[in-house]
């Protein structure tokens, strides 16, 4: 699997930080898992690492708008034109709006299954843990139900059952933080709720990655 | 008179107030927000105040759903 993250501000080392514990479940599972981070994020990158490894499974987490995926100078390095680099894959974006077009585009470009979210991807923080982001009680629900998805296809689940265990995952968040006291909880809620009715997928929704 | 856009606006701030001030929303492409400034987009009708009140719609409309899925 190849792993694209990048963390250039508050939001991109929110991801990067919750994607540790991804990277290393996935390698404890025998996964051999590629990382592309910082200046190494490119077209030109990932293709050279797709050709060496033939990954089953893509997964980034940065900023994406509905045509592209966004490096981490927060320039496109992934559009419509290049969507084919996701052929032969099952791909899932942590990106605002990705699922939109860019899905579309690289199913028809021959990618397996394309996950993502049709809206901007929100995340709710507690200023006080700007800097350690891992002690954030408030991002944490929310990031939490968006890495489900890792850790739910790389157990052996294909797609549709993945976004079910987000879904699942969101809801019992949710019921959590309606009875929490913590002041912020109701911030949570609502970038949960806003992120779970924007996952989604396009493509086959019995694709695995094993 | 107050039309349904300037109802919906009021009611998105009024939401957004009730949560205490030291909460800062990431909005994807669009950055980083505290309550106030987040409060302001929707005052302005910017696109990141338009992101807010789509945001507490749905909200609003999927919650019940979501508790009682029945």
């Amino acid at each position: 699997m190849i792993v694209i993250r990048t963390n250039h501000d508050i939001p991109t080392s929110y991801l990067f930080a919750y994607s540790e514990e991804l990277i290393k479940e996935a390698e404890a599972k025998g996964f051999k898992v590629a990382k592309i981070e910082g200046k190494e994020i490119s077209e030109a990158t990932l293709r050279s690492r797709i050709k060496n490894r033939k990954p089953r499974f893509i997964f980034f987490d940065g900023h994406g708008s509905d045509t592209s995926l966004f490096d981490n100078s927060g320039k496109e390095f992934i559009n419509l034109d290049s969507a084919d680099v996701f052929q032969e894959t099952v791909t899932y974006t942590i990106a605002c709006s990705c699922l939109v077009k860019l899905g579309s585009v690289a199913i028809d470009k021959g990618c397996y299954a394309f996950i993502g979210y049709k809206k901007p991807f929100w995340i709710a923080r507690d200023h006080k843990f700007e800097s350690t982001p891992l002690k954030d009680r408030i991002a944490k629900p929310i990031i939490e139900c968006s890495n489900i998805i890792v850790k739910s296809l790389i157990k052996g689940n294909d797609v549709e059952e993945s976004i079910r265990k987000s879904h699942e995952k969101a809801v019992d968040n949710i019921l959590k933080l309606i009875y929490s006291k913590e002041p912020l909880a109701p911030a949570s809620l609502q970038a949960l709720v806003y992120n779970d009715e924007a996952l989604s997928f396009k493509g086959e929704a019995s694709a695995k990655i094993i | 008179m107050e039309t349904d856009a300037d109802y919906i606006k009021k009611l998105v701030k009024e939401r957004l107030y009730a949560m205490p001030p030291d909460v800062s929303f990431s909005v994807g492409n669009f950055g980083d927000y505290t309550r106030n400034q987040l409060i302001e987009e929707v005052d302005k009708g910017t696109e990141v105040g338009k992101a807010a009140i789509e945001m507490q719609l749905i909200f609003i409309r999927k919650m019940p759903k979501l508790i009682n899925p029945r």
